[in-house]
């Protein structure tokens, strides 16, 4: 599942992920903010399968963290709980820390999506035009660190066939360290054939274009269209107050005037647009095979 | 072993802490016969004319009158601080309140009372006291108090100048 949305134009893709990560950093409302949890959520569900639930369970103790770390630092608001050190624990700070942890578990969430979507080959393509040095440096970095990773796994497998398991912490220690010296040697060498591949290839040359696959179809067109109208409009509607909710010094709740409500549909419609592609395709397909 | 050192450390830590539930209004703070006492008062009048520049969320929090609490007598043991007593009076009569102890310094800040914080009102706002009508130009931490004395703690907008609290008058 998701390749409807993986084969949408990168603008496209991510000009919506901008949409939703800076929504969700700046939204007050608690309604807003659990749209974009549960959006996020069912996104990636929909991108890399059922497992993708397993961050509801690093949620959980990430919000209590959050709520608890607030709590320690900040003691405004009117309900007071208990005192500790002679300062107020207050609801209203324990409800500020779970939603400030609930929004950073959405961005995460947000982000894991975007891995998913935005290859590097698509980061290039966006910003090659605006800044080539930097986005090549980009998408080396983000390629390098699994990449020395799986360098590493390769030489301590081969230490540990022609010399077994070492024993003991000194044994470990020596064992890391010819670990460490074999991989540096390997990456120089690498970097230095990367370099002499790169040139072979005239990188950095005058009059070299580079072939992209990406075209914005039809469909980029009226998706983008969709996008930014709802997009507009939820902003506008966030925008005349109807959904802001103060924290302190008193919770001021979740607001559900019809403005309010208008806001969290067309919110809840925009951040589920991709989702809604790839659900759409794999019914169409589905039906299309069941005709076969 | 390994596993139990964090939960040791956050243990470790919070027996350095204590932990007290909220109480009702009680008269604790009312002296006995032949007790120190000193009279009270919390207000904060300056905001009712800065209304302006107040923090909208506050709106609602601030007293009609300015009055935060009506003046009051209260109990003080031998060595009590300014602190000590608006801690206590406080607590006991249900106010929130927050400080910023340092203990590096020996210092106590107090950055909000009854929600009402340092800022709120404009730049220039904070909380001040005053003993027997003088600003000490210590903090509240450091001034003991004696039977008898008036303490005023007042909210200004303005550094002090709007609660008679003016620097350099000698």
């Amino acid at each position: 599942m998701g390749r409807a949305f993986d084969t949408l134009h990168p603008w496209v893709s991510f000009i919506f992920f901008a949409v939703c990560i800076v929504f969700s950093m700046v939204s007050s409302s608690p309604v807003m903010l659990a749209v974009s949890f549960a959006s996020a959520l069912v996104l990636l569900c929909v991108l890399s399968g059922v497992k993708a639930l397993r961050y509801l369970l690093f949620s959980v103790p990430a919000i209590i963290a959050a709520a608890a770390v607030n709590t320690a630092f900040n003691h405004e608001g009117a309900t007071v709980l208990l005192y500790i050190n002679g300062n107020p624990i207050t609801l209203e700070s324990v409800i500020y820390g779970a939603v400030s942890g609930t929004v950073l578990m959405t961005v995460i969430i947000w982000f894991a999506c975007f891995s998913r979507i935005m290859t590097s080959e698509k980061i290039m393509f966006l910003f090659a035009k605006v800044s080539p040095s930097l986005s090549l440096l980009f998408s080396m970095i983000l390629r390098f660190v699994p990449q020395v990773t799986a360098k590493a796994r390769q030489i301590n497998e081969a230490q540990r066939l022609s010399y077994g398991t070492p024993a003991g912490l000194y044994g470990r220690i020596k064992r890391g360290l010819t670990v460490i010296y074999a991989l540096l040697l390997r990456s120089f060498e690498d970097a230095a054939d990367t370099a002499d591949s790169m040139k072979c290839r005239g990188y950095g040359l005058p009059g070299r274009t580079a072939f992209s696959r990406f075209r914005f179809t039809l469909l980029d067109g009226a998706v983008l269209a969709v996008m930014l109208v709802l997009t507009a409009a939820a902003a506008a509607a966030a925008g005349t107050g109807a959904v802001r909710s103060a924290y302190f010094p008193l919770f001021s709740g979740i607001k559900t005037g019809p403005y309010a409500v208008i806001t969290y549909t067309l919110y809840a419609a925009l951040l589920n647009i991709p989702a809604a592609l790839c659900l759409t395709e794999e019914i169409k397909w589905s039906y299309l095979k069941s005709r076969i | 072993m390994k596993r139990l050192l964090p939960l040791i450390a956050v243990l470790f830590i919070l027996c350095g802490c204590s932990v007290e539930l909220p109480g009702g209004v009680s008269s604790d703070t009312v002296p006995e016969e032949g007790q120190a006492s000193c009279t009270v008062t919390i207000e904060c009048k300056t905001v009712l004319d800065n209304m302006d520049m107040l923090d909208p969320d506050k709106k609602d929090i601030i007293p009609p009158d300015g009055i935060i609490l009506p003046e009051c007598v209260a109990a003080i043991d031998e060595g009590d601080t300014v602190f000590d007593l608006l801690a206590d009076v406080t607590r006991k009569n249900g106010i929130h309140m927050e400080f910023n102890s340092t203990p590096a310094y020996d210092s106590k800040y107090i950055e909000g009372i009854a929600n009402l914080y340092a800022f709120d009102c404009g730049e220039l706002s904070g909380w001040m006291f005053s003993v027997n009508g003088e600003f000490p130009t210590v903090g509240a931490n450091a001034v003991k108090l004696k039977d008898g004395d008036n303490v005023r703690v007042l909210y200004t907008c303005e550094l002090g100048q709007d609660i008679g609290n003016i620097y350099g008058e000698e």
